[in-house]
Parts: C-alpha cells; sequence; structure tokens
C-alpha cells in the first residue's frame, strides 16, 4: 500500500466515516413499531461471477408472464412464487474494475477507482437502517460465512457493507461469538419466550458508569490529538454511543414465537459455517433483533475450495475457466449472445461449468435453507432476500447485466413471481450506454420497498429511479 | 499494488519504469534503470547498498545530523498485541482477541493503522473487558496480591501500577485520579467486587490502552519520545505486549534516553519473553497461513494432517528462532539452511493439488527482494490451460512468457519458482523425478546496487545467491522495520533506515541485531510534534 494511498484512505475517513455513524444514535422507535409493516431487508452476497447461461431465468414460451428457472436455482424452485429474477442491470459503478472494486459498489453504487482502497460510499442497508428507525435492538446485523482458505485479512475484497466512504463494517464471523452476544436473554432452543433476564451483578449500572468513564477520558483526550488521529479517537467513541444505547433500551420487540437462542454447530468448514450463519440470521429475524441483515459467503475473489463436493481447484480457478462470454457469441462480435450459446461452442468447457455449477447449486441450496427457515417461521412474507454478486461472468470479471435474484414479500409491497428483464446492451459488453440501467435503481428500489425515502443513491449520475415493476400495486 | 521504496530528495527518480511490471518510477542513486548481470558482490557490507545506507552518507551529508522522523499515524492494538497485554496485566491467557476483527495488511504485516474502529470492534471490546474482569475478580487474590476487593488501599496501588503499564507506559495524573475516583465511588455504591470490576474494565476500554498514545517531549519538529512512551514501544515491538515493571523502571531512571540505552534494553528484552514476536514475525513474512489455512486436498494429501502442519509450521518458527539467537548466524544463513524449501513455506505457497511456480516466485520477489508486483491486468485471464498429456506445469506456466501482457511481471517470479519445481504441494521433495529445477533470478526492479540476478539450479543454488546479496540484506532490514514500527515506512524514517543498516552490517546481518537496530533509530524513539486540531503531518 503506498503512502499516497494511505493518506487518502485517511482522508476519506476524516470526510465522510464519522458523520455517517452519528444516524445511529438513534432516537424513538419509529414506524416499525406497526406490526403490519414490519419488513426485513437481507443482502445476500456469493462470489466470483456466474456463467450466465445457466443462472436467472427464461421468459416461458407458452405462458405469457411466466418464467421457468435456470439450473442453477433450481434447489429454489419451491419458492418461486415468492422470487423476482433481475436480469439486465450494469454495476458501472464498479467502472471496469474486478473483485474488489466489484464487491466494495454492489450494495453501494458508489464509484471506485479500481485503486484497491476501500468503498467510496455507504451500502443502501446502512442506508435504510439509519432511517427506518425501527426501534430493534440493532440497527442492522452482518453475517460471513467464511471458509479455511478465505484470506483472513481484512481488505476490499472482504467487505461489502460500509457505514460511509472508506468505512467498511465488519461482519460476524465467529456464530458462537455472535449467538452469546446477540442473544443474551432471549430462552434457550426449544424454550418459550420471556421476558429478558435481568442483568446480574450490577451489570447495567456499572457499564453505565463506564460509559461514562471512556466518554470523559475520551473528551478530554481527543482535543490534545492532530486531525487524522481525532477520527480515530471519535470513531471509538461513536462506537460506545452506539453500544450504549444498544444495551441501555434493550430495543423494541416483535419477536415471533419460535424466537430462541441458535443451535450452532461450528465454524471450521464452510458448509458448517453456512447453516450456523443462517440459523443466527434467521433467529435474529425471528426474535426481532434488526430490520436490517446481511449475510456475505467468503469474499470476493473467493479462494474456498468445494472439497466436500470433490474439488480440488480453488473456486477463484474455476470460475476463470468457464466461458467467456466473447466466446460464446453466435455472430461475432456484434451479436455475442451468452445467455444462449450452443453446445458445440461449450464442448471444451465441461468440466469448468460443471464445477461452477456444483458451487452454485450448493450456495442456491443453501440460501434455500434460509428461505425456509424464515418460512417456517412465518415471516419470509416480511422479508426481502437480495441476492448478488461481485461480478457478472467470472470468466471475464466484467459487470455487465448482473442478475439479482430477490425472494420474500416484504410485507406485501414487492411484487413477486416475476422476470423482470430490462434492456440490456447491445452488442453484448457495451453495458456503460446511457440505455442500461445501473444497478443503483435496484438499490432505490430497496431502500423504497423497505420504506426508506431515497430517490437517488450512490453515484447521481447512474440513477434513473426505482424499477417499478418490482412494487406491489 | 504500488510500494515505493524509501523516497529521498538526493535519489535520482526515473522518468518512468522501462519495464511495465510494477508501473512504478524506480530510485536508484546512478539514474539509470539497471542492468541485470551477475557480479559477484563482496560482501563486506560497506559497498552498495545502500539504497538506504549510503543515500546520505554520500550524496546527502548533513541531512541526518539531527533526529528525524516518520510521523506515526494513531496505532490501535493488533489481536495478537491485545492477547499478549491481558495475559501481562491479567493473567488472562484465553486469548480473547481471536474472535476480534482481523487486521488489514499494511507493508506485508498485520496492522490496525489508518482504518477506523467498526462498532463490532467496540461490541467485541466490551464483551472482552467484561469477561476479563469477571474472570479477575474470581481469582482476585491471587491475580493482583490484594487481600480482597475490598482491599481499598492496596487496590489503589494495584491499580495505579496496572493502568501506567497497561496504557503502554504514560498514565498522566488526571487519568489515575479519574480511574480511582470512579473505582471508589463504584465501590461505595455498588458494591466492592463492582468497584473491581468498573475500575479493571475501565483500564480494559481505555483508548490509552486500545490505542498507543504518544505526545512526545514538549517543542516543535521532531520531539523525543518520553522515555516511559519508549518504553511503551519496546514492549509493542518486542513483545507484542505492555511494558513490565522493570522496563518501565528503566524508563524512569534515564536508561532509554539515548540510543545506547535503548539498545542494551532492547537486548535484554529479546530473550524467551521475545519468542511470540519471532514467530509472529516469521509466519507473516513467509506469508504462512492458519493451521486451517494451510490444508491442501485431502484425497491427494492424506498424510497433510493438523497435527502434521502444526508440527511444520512449528518448525519453521524454530528454524527462524534459532538462527535469530545465535550471534553468529545471519540472514544470509537463514536462507542457507533452507527458510524457503521449509514445508510449511513451500505449502503455503501451493494450490490445493498443484505447485505454483509463481506463487513462489513471488514470494522471494516480495518478501526477500523487496520488490513489487503490480496485480494483474483486469482483463488479464489468470487461469493457464490444463496441462496436455505430456506437459508439465512447467510447461504451462511457460506460457506466461510467451505472452507480453504477463511476461511483464511473471518474468520476475516464475523463473525463481521453477527452483522449487521439486517441491509437491505439501513441500515434501520429489527429487530429480520431479523436473528440471533450473531458474532465473532477473535484477530487482528497485534496488540501489542490482548485485543480484542470474540463473541457478535448484533452492539450495539459489539460496546461496540471496544470501550474497546486498538488496536481500536490506529488504530483511526494510521488513524488520516495517513489522516493528507496525506501519510502512516513509521519508522521514530513511535516516533511521540508513542507521539501522550500519548496525545491521556491523552486527553480522544477525536477526536479533536488525530489531535491535530499528528500535534504537532516531524514528523509533522520535516523533513529529503534535499540533492539537491540526493536520498529522
Amino acid at each position: 500500500m503506498s503512502r499516497l494511498r494511505l493518506e487518502r484512505r485517511r482522508f476519506l475517513r476524516a470526510v465522510g466515516a464519522t458523520a455517517a455513524t452519528i444516524p445511529f444514535l438513534r432516537a424513538l422507535p419509529g414506524w416499525g413499531a406497526d406490526p403490519a409493516s414490519k419488513r426485513y431487508l437481507i443482502l445476500l452476497f456469493t462470489p466470483n461471477g456466474v456463467v450466465r447461461h445457466l443462472f436467472g431465468a427464461d421468459p416461458s414460451t407458452t405462458v405469457p408472464g411466466d418464467f421457468t428457472l435456470r439450473p442453477w436455482l433450481d434447489p429454489l424452485k419451491d419458492y418461486k412464487q415468492k422470487m423476482v429474477i433481475v436480469d439486465g442491470l450494469a454495476n458501472k459503478a464498479a467502472n471496469g474494475g474486478t473483485h474488489g472494486p466489484g464487491i466494495s459498489t454492489l450494495w453501494s453504487g458508489a464509484g471506485v477507482a479500481g485503486d484497491g482502497s476501500y468503498g467510496r460510499g455507504i451500502s443502501i442497508d446502512q442506508a435504510i437502517a439509519t432511517q427506518i428507525n425501527a426501534g430493534t435492538k440493532y440497527p442492522s446485523l452482518e453475517f460471513r460465512a467464511r471458509s479455511p482458505q478465505d484470506y483472513e485479512n481484512k481488505s476490499e475484497e472482504s467487505r461489502m457493507i460500509y457505514t460511509g466512504p472508506g468505512a467498511p463494517k465488519d461482519p460476524w464471523e465467529n456464530a458462537a461469538t455472535a449467538a452469546n452476544q446477540l442473544f443474551v436473554g432471549l430462552p434457550a432452543a426449544g424454550g418459550t419466550m420471556t421476558a429478558p433476564k435481568p442483568a446480574a451483578n450490577n451489570q447495567i449500572e456499572i457499564r453505565k458508569r463506564l460509559f461514562s468513564h471512556v466518554d470523559g477520558e475520551l473528551g478530554r483526550l481527543t482535543p490534545k490529538m492532530c486531525t487524522e488521529d481525532r477520527v480515530q479517537l471519535d470513531a471509538l467513541r461513536d462506537g460506545f454511543h452506539q453500544l450504549n444505547a444498544q444495551l441501555m433500551t434493550g430495543g423494541t420487540s416483535q419477536a415471533v414465537a419460535s424466537c430462541s437462542q441458535p443451535t450452532l454447530m461450528g465454524t471450521k468448514t464452510l458448509p458448517v459455517a453456512s447453516r450456523d450463519m443462517i440459523e443466527l440470521l434467521a433467529m435474529s429475524v425471528a426474535c426481532d433483533l434488526t430490520r436490517v441483515l446481511s449475510l456475505q459467503y467468503s469474499a470476493a475473489r473467493s479462494p474456498a475450495v468445494f472439497d466436500w463436493l470433490g474439488h480440488t481447484t480453488d473456486h477463484h480457478s474455476i470460475s476463470h475457466t468457464s466461458p467467456q462470454p466473447h466466446d460464446l457469441g453466435t455472430t461475432l462480435p456484434a451479436k455475442s449472445d451468452p445467455e444462449h450459446p450452443t453446445p458445440a461452442q461449450l464442448a471444451s468447457y465441461t468440466v469448468p461449468i460443471k464445477q461452477m455449477t456444483d458451487i452454485n447449486v450448493w450456495y442456491a441450496t443453501e440460501i434455500a435453507a434460509l428461505v425456509k427457515r424464515l418460512s417456517d417461521f412465518g415471516i419470509l412474507d416480511n422479508c426481502i432476500i437480495c441476492w448478488g454478486n461481485e461480478l457478472d461472468n467470472g470468466s471475464n470479471h466484467d459487470h455487465f447485466d448482473q442478475k439479482f435474484v430477490l425472494i420474500g414479500g416484504g410485507g406485501g409491497k414487492l411484487k413477486t413471481n416475476q422476470y423482470v428483464q430490462l434492456p440490456v446492451a447491445f452488442p453484448y459488453g457495451q453495458y456503460m450506454e446511457p440505455g442500461v440501467r445501473a444497478h443503483n435503481d435496484l438499490l432505490v428500489t430497496l431502500g423504497q420497498l423497505m420504506g426508506a425515502k431515497i430517490d437517488k443513491f450512490g453515484d447521481a449520475a447512474l440513477n434513473t429511479g426505482p424499477i417499478s415493476q418490482l412494487f406491489a400495486t | 499494488m504500488k510500494t515505493r521504496r524509501l523516497t529521498w530528495v538526493g535519489w535520482v527518480l526515473t522518468a518512468g519504469c522501462a519495464m511495465a511490471c510494477g508501473s512504478q518510477p524506480v530510485a536508484r542513486r546512478d539514474g539509470t534503470t539497471g542492468g541485470g548481470d551477475t557480479a559477484t558482490i563482496p560482501d563486506d557490507g560497506t559497498r552498495g547498498t545502500p539504497l538506504i545506507a549510503k543515500g546520505q552518507a554520500d550524496t546527502q551529508a548533513g541531512i541526518c545530523a539531527s533526529p528525524t522522523a516518520g510521523t506515526p499515524p494513531l496505532r490501535r492494538l493488533s489481536r495478537i498485541e491485545y492477547d499478549n497485554s491481558v495475559a501481562a496485566l491479567f493473567g488472562d491467557t484465553t486469548q480473547p482477541a481471536n474472535d476480534f476483527v482481523p487486521e488489514a495488511k499494511v507493508a506485508g504485516f498485520n496492522s490496525n493503522v489508518g482504518l477506523p474502529v467498526s462498532d463490532h470492534d467496540v461490541t467485541q471490546y466490551l464483551d472482552a473487558a467484561e469477561t476479563i474482569a469477571k474472570n479477575l475478580v474470581g481469582k482476585f487474590q491471587a491475580s493482583t496480591g490484594c487481600s480482597s476487593t475490598a482491599d481499598t488501599a492496596c487496590i489503589d496501588g494495584w491499580l495505579t501500577k496496572t493502568a501506567r503499564r497497561a496504557f503502554h507506559g504514560t498514565l498522566p495524573d488526571e487519568e489515575k485520579t479519574q480511574i480511582l475516583d470512579d473505582y471508589h465511588a463504584a465501590a461505595k455504591d455498588l458494591g466492592a467486587d463492582a468497584g473491581a470490576t468498573l475500575a479493571i474494565e475501565s483500564i480494559l476500554v481505555s483508548p490509552r490502552f486500545l490505542y498507543v498514545v504518544e505526545m512526545g517531549q514538549d517543542g516543535g519538529g521532531i520531539v523525543p519520545l518520553r522515555p516511559s512512551e519508549i518504553a511503551g514501544r519496546l514492549a509493542l515491538s518486542l513483545w507484542r505486549s505492555v511494558p513490565d515493571a522493570p522496563l518501565l523502571a528503566a524508563a524512569d531512571g534515564g536508561r532509554l534516553d539515548d540510543a545506547a540505552g535503548v539498545a542494551a534494553q532492547a537486548r535484554l528484552m529479546l530473550d524467551s519473553r521475545a519468542d511470540g514476536v519471532l514467530a509472529d514475525f516469521v509466519t507473516q513474512w513467509m506469508e504462512i497461513p492458519s493451521v486451517e489455512g494451510l490444508a491442501k486436498d485431502n484425497s491427494k494429501f492424506p498424510d497433510f494432517t493438523t497435527p502434521v502442519r502444526t508440527g511444520l509450521i512449528q518448525q519453521t518458527v524454530e528454524l527462524f528462532r534459532t538462527t535469530a539467537r545465535d550471534p553468529a548466524k545471519g540472514i544470509g544463513d537463514l536462507l542457507n539452511l533452507g527458510i524457503l524449501t521449509q514445508p510449511a513455506v513451500i505449502a503455503a505457497h501451493s494450490h490445493p493439488v498443484d505447485i505454483s511456480p509463481t506463487l513462489r516466485g513471488k514470494l522471494v520477489r516480495t518478501k526477500v527482494i523487496c520488490d513489487n508486483i503490480a496485480p494483474p491486468p483486469p482483463d488479464a485471464n489468470p487461469m493457464l490451460p490444463t496441462a496436455a498429456a505430456g506437459q508439465s506445469t512447467q510447461d504451462v506456466i511457460a506460457q506466461h512468457a510467451k505472452e507480453p501482457k504477463c511476461a511483464a511481471c511473471h518474468q520476475y517470479m516464475d523463473p525463481i519458482g521453477y527452483g522449487f519445481n521439486h517441491f509437491d504441494a505439501i513441500g515434501k521433495d520429489l527429487g530429480a523425478s520431479a523436473g528440471s529445477e533450473d531458474g532465473e533470478v532477473k535484477a530487482p526492479m528497485a534496488a540501489g546496487v542490482d548485485d543480484l540476478g542470474g540463473k541457478f539450479t535448484g533452492p539450495i543454488a539459489l539460496a546461496a545467491m540471496l544470501s550474497k546479496s546486498n538488496d536481500v540484506k536490506e529488504c530483511f532490514q526494510m521488513q524488520m522495520l516495517r513489522y516493528a514500527l507496525g506501519r510502512e515506512e516513509v521519508t522521514g524514517d530513511a535516516c533511521s533506515a540508513a542507521q539501522a543498516w550500519q548496525q545491521f552490517v556491523a552486527g553480522g546481518y544477525n536477526v536479533k541485531e536488525a530489531l535491535i537496530a530499528v528500535v534504537s533509530s532516531d524514528t523509533f524513539r522520535h516523533r513529529t510534534s503534535i499540533a492539537a486540531g491540526g493536520a498529522c503531518q
């Protein structure tokens, strides 16, 4: 990392990070107190792009308006009526960058320079959390299922949620710790819902005094520091203020009867981590701990090895051996169409396509398990799951017209059971054209579906307005 | 990613890079982009290097006459530092920071510099503080020496001592008063246990514990750190922990007031208490992941089990430690003793089944030579075709050389990696049956003297070549500087890097001496004065 970059990061933080965290110092519960409007946003991330013709949907040739799910979405077929496939949005904010810019713009829509530094804007979930003021215990909760091969360090590629420019939000990665800390006072699995237990041994009073002590100390120390260092201490102070608010109020809750401590298995492998994080996420919704959640699998440029599927090569490497979109064009270059390759075109890609299929069907199976859990709790219709990826074609590192999968009901606001095809670039790949909509429009739509007053999001120039097809009338 | 070697006003910056790779001006004192011929370099430490060492002496005489220093960004404890500190302060060896948010890589080493805490960090700080305090109150006498939580006078003394250590050597009077006042009030209102709990927690969530607050001595420009602050830095750099009572006594007794005193103290500190730091350094420097992260394809390598991987990592750590501790051995010996062919190192730079000349070459290029490799261009396909029948991995990798866009960078990595071709993905030496191990080291892209480069066969010859190079030794000194300071080098560190280099040379390129040289240098003992409310630089 160059000095220059460090300086820029510090600068970005100086101008943005603190301001972005202030809204978390929330006031009284807002509209969320009305059960009828109880809505949950769940952002889902899986990495390394797709093979287009296997992912998404096809319009029905016989029933107007109907659609069929493509093979990678087969595990979700039971929930087809709760789904929307949105096709044709370009991630223009990623600006031609690869994995890192892809993930750091996915939920922010705020352009990056592609220089490896962190994302440049708040992500939509955080913007929604600051606005809806649901009075839940946590403004938002972030989870991440890590594989043993994942790079451990914090980096642009391992963060997708941002509280502001250059300020990534860290997800829970250890399920046991998360369960212990988030579900304090809730009944054990199989138990019945009771009032939270009072904290033991003066804990509340000690905390009150502790927060007061550290606040005073920061108040004495911070003025002695130079500007960039003040930003660091201000972030610490904001963090304590927010924690104080959470711990002292306890939040309002409209938990469903099934709310209990999550039952976990451990976190050493991706399959186990996945189910644990799904359990945590679903239970967080059931217990109404927050209205805004996310689950990130691995990281952008995921090096996960799906050895339980018989793979010996990592996901990222596999993704690059799958077909390049320009290899699939029927009449190159004018009409390249990776949506409909011929069998002959695919003949040399049998192995990587099978492996990419293994991986993504596995991911879809995990997501189906989450959907089932939420459905069993009777709260799927209150949710909007939005599933995205840092890339479109994994082989090509591009962000042409990414497909997003929405599942749930959004408390009746989301119009489901449809395949929304937006105009795509022609020739294929000319996705920066004005006629192609940027995924910022989807982010705005998510904000409005969740009841936030958001008209534009991310880079203003990339916005053309919400996607009207997604709103139930 | 761009990394700039120390820039210095007198150094000549070439207008552009002759090579596509790195896309980076290369600092050379002679104003050329350098040649690649192998030369026999006298290993006397006087010729050459000088990238750092002789820059000032030759052309910048006088600039280093008075101390210079980089401006340290506020440093937040890393996970290992947090765990070591609570073990030292409270006897808590549960490693509560295991679940903390991982650091970013800064100049190749884990560091929390630059990124502000997230709410997740803060939640975990509170949780850890509450758990540690609860455990401590449960075994109060054993941990504090005070008879019970009601022994207020004893606790006052213990808190004062503990807070000063926890705050990296410095406990301002007003903070001491506040801690004691809050403790007394809580003990009176809520009971003795609650009072002690609050006091312990207030130390653990203090910004003066979680960050290293260094005000420096009064004055403008470059100012010396206070002796207590130097004690704090020493403990952090050499132990990744907080100072103990003898170290603070040395500070109070004026024994850290000059470079010689700091060096002497550092020498004392580098006993078995530095074992953890040496292990931490070598695993980060050689990019060895966790035991889980080192796993390979189980069906291909069923014997590469968790205990085996644990043992192999330990083996590398022991090689590094014993070499570091032997005053007669230097970095060259470390290479000749085979640090680069340690199974843990080789396995860490292999794919789950296949070897990787690229990853192995990149390790040498970036970590041993301190050259910089830019990431592949966005439109590059980083995957090579599957090896056809009769093709070796090397044959496939060799295609990098045919594609100019790939070759620009891969010429600096792959040919070095070929030298390790006899080692499979778990670091096992398969011998000559694994094919050729002819390799080549291209001359460094950024370097002072170009005393490195040429063809070689096998890792022993490679180690011999590397161990003779001043570029390599200088790189190692720079890695130590980055690790000890917990940040990337900046221009203000140049004179100190030069001082450290000279000491490193004088110390026979010994690893321990490299550390001592850094911590007794000016940039370690000074800082720029703080302009409250102004810019930090």
